[in-house]
């Protein structure tokens, strides 16, 4: 699949772009650093759910 | 009388006022001068509210002490990220500039009950999205020295407590806001376990990780403060299902017996020369009041801090939403550029950083198994000169660590977590500037923390070392 992408941007637009694509990116990179075996078997952590109320 | 009347604590101004030593008025009158001879050098305060404060203290000195008021004539400041029923609320920023609350934040107004006289609102970051508080209104210096940036993003606050410019504060942390300026300006931040203090009428950064938290000039002061602002509220869903808190005070410091968990691995990694030497010391410290330390290793640190900002960035992006839309431009180009970064993530990504959390409770379950708290710096340098903490990254050791590592690395756990943890000063270093220890424990288990941290402070004095700040220093 084509990676989607904004229209032709003047100089202007991709350097504002330029900073926020660099945070996006770096933080991306941060939670894909590593690969934790069975992560497919792990449930998201829902909102306001900490011992011990996930424990209920 | 009036600089003494500013350094006083909480517990021996409530002292002072039950033996009549003291009035009110004279507190607040102490402080508000303060305020105006060394606010327009160091920009703590947003507004300050010196008619009201005066009018309050007028009627508590006419109604008298009462013990039942456990901030009785305590002068406070709310972080400018609480509602304020009638006094402007602008998350330090241009969109709510004139903003104006009609009702007060839970933690506001559990502190008006308990008798705390408010001066006015601290600088925050923009939203608390970033750790320099320099909005487009308030440049907040530090008072160690004014070419530093306080930390932040509850960066008033540090200012305000160093300086002696309010007693307490209420502040939120999701990256570390709390305890960040704490270590940045030698005072408190005591971020309490997820859910412990209601976060109504709290502009949200991050559902997931905002707490909202006290901080204060000590350890004493901060769990004054938790012990007044804590307990369930039908407004914050999260806060309904906690446990009791005990009586934070009650038990006798101490430090004997505690087992702490070192992650030397983690510390060597991140910390500068400096910072690690004052956290070693404190070590030595807590050893001597008979702590047991003992090595931990924490969870893959890359994968906390991806899931740490990919986390923050959707939550703060999916709220500023219909803004960004509108009115970009106004933003602050820093914050303006995460909140568009937010743009950027991918729902799977988010979903892989909330997977990621739980494998981090549950590792953290394991750790705090086997040791009550786990030491850790707060940041990998002490405070850095605000030309530097506006760029990408900066040296540390000889190794280039991005401004997100060195400001929220060591911090990001306990937010993730929702464990609590407490930031201390345990040092004045490199060019004179204060260092903090955070220690961090078992969810709702505040007061081993508490008892730990007076133990520790109690060990060194800090009190006794702490710089008075004057104007012109």
């Amino acid at each position: 699949m084509n990676e989607p992408h904004p229209p032709q941007s003047s100089p202007r637009a991709a350097a504002v772009d330029a900073a926020p694509r660099r945070i996006a990116a770096w933080f991306v990179e941060r939670l894909h650093s590593a690969n934790p075996p069975d992560l497919a078997a792990v449930e998201p952590l829902p909102l306001f759910a900490i011992e011990p109320r996930d424990e209920r | 009388m009036s600089a003494e009347l500013t350094r006083l604590s909480i517990g021996a101004l409530q002292r002072a006022y039950a033996a009549g030593e003291i009035r009110v008025a004279d507190v607040v009158d102490a402080y508000l001068d303060r305020v105006a001879a060394l606010d327009p050098a160091l920009e703590a305060y947003v507004t300050v509210t010196a008619d009201q404060a005066r009018a309050q203290a007028q009627a508590l000195d006419r109604d008298g002490y009462r013990a039942d008021r456990p901030l009785y004539g305590v002068p406070v400041a709310p972080k400018d990220l609480y509602w304020t029923a009638g006094v402007r609320t602008t998350a330090g920023s241009r969109l709510l500039a004139e903003w104006v609350p009609t009702e007060d934040a839970t933690a506001v107004s559990r502190m008006a009950a308990a008798g705390a006289i408010s001066l006015g609102k601290l600088n925050t970051h923009e939203f608390a999205f970033g750790g320099t508080t320099q909005t487009w209104e308030r440049k907040t210096k530090n008072p160690w020295d004014r070419t530093r940036g306080p930390g932040g993003s509850s960066g008033g606050s540090g200012a305000a407590l160093a300086a002696d410019l309010c007693a307490g504060t209420v502040v939120t942390d999701t990256g570390g806001s709390s305890r960040i300026p704490a270590h940045c300006c030698g005072v408190v931040g005591l971020k309490p376990t997820f859910g412990r203090v209601s976060r109504f009428g709290v502009i949200p950064l991050s559902w997931n990780l905002d707490h909202a938290a006290p901080m204060a000039r000590t350890v004493e002061d901060a769990a004054a403060l938790l012990q007044v602002i804590a307990g369930p509220d039908p407004r914050d869903a999260a806060s309904l299902a906690q446990p009791p808190l005990p009586d934070l005070l009650a038990a006798e410091p101490s430090a004997r017996g505690l087992r702490v968990g070192v992650p030397r691995a983690l510390i060597e990694e991140l910390s500068s020369d400096e910072v690690r030497r004052a956290f070693d010391g404190a070590l030595r410290v807590l050893a001597r009041e008979g702590a047991v330390l003992e090595e931990v290793e924490l969870f893959d640190f890359g994968l906390a801090e991806g899931a740490q900002w990919v986390i923050i960035t959707a939550d703060a992006t999916a709220y500023h939403r219909p803004t960004l839309q509108t009115r970009a431009g106004e933003y602050g180009e820093d914050v303006r550029n995460l909140l568009l970064a937010g743009e950027r993530l991918s729902a799977p990504d988010y979903v892989r950083a909330q997977q990621i959390r739980r494998l981090m409770v549950a590792h953290f379950r394991e750790v705090l198994a086997r040791v009550d708290v786990i030491a850790l710096p707060v940041m990998s340098t002490v405070a850095p000169p605000l030309v530097t903490a506006a760029s990408w990254g900066m040296d540390v050791n000889g190794r280039e660590l991005p401004m997100f590592t060195i400001f929220t690395g060591f911090c990001l756990y306990a937010n993730l977590t929702g464990l609590p943890s407490v930031a201390m000063p345990c040092d004045v270093w490199g060019d004179g500037m204060p260092v903090d220890i955070q220690l961090m424990g078992r969810a709702w288990d505040e007061a081993t923390l508490v008892r730990a941290g007076r133990a520790y402070q109690r060990a060194i004095d800090w009190e006794a070392r702490r710089p008075v700040f004057e104007k012109g220093a």
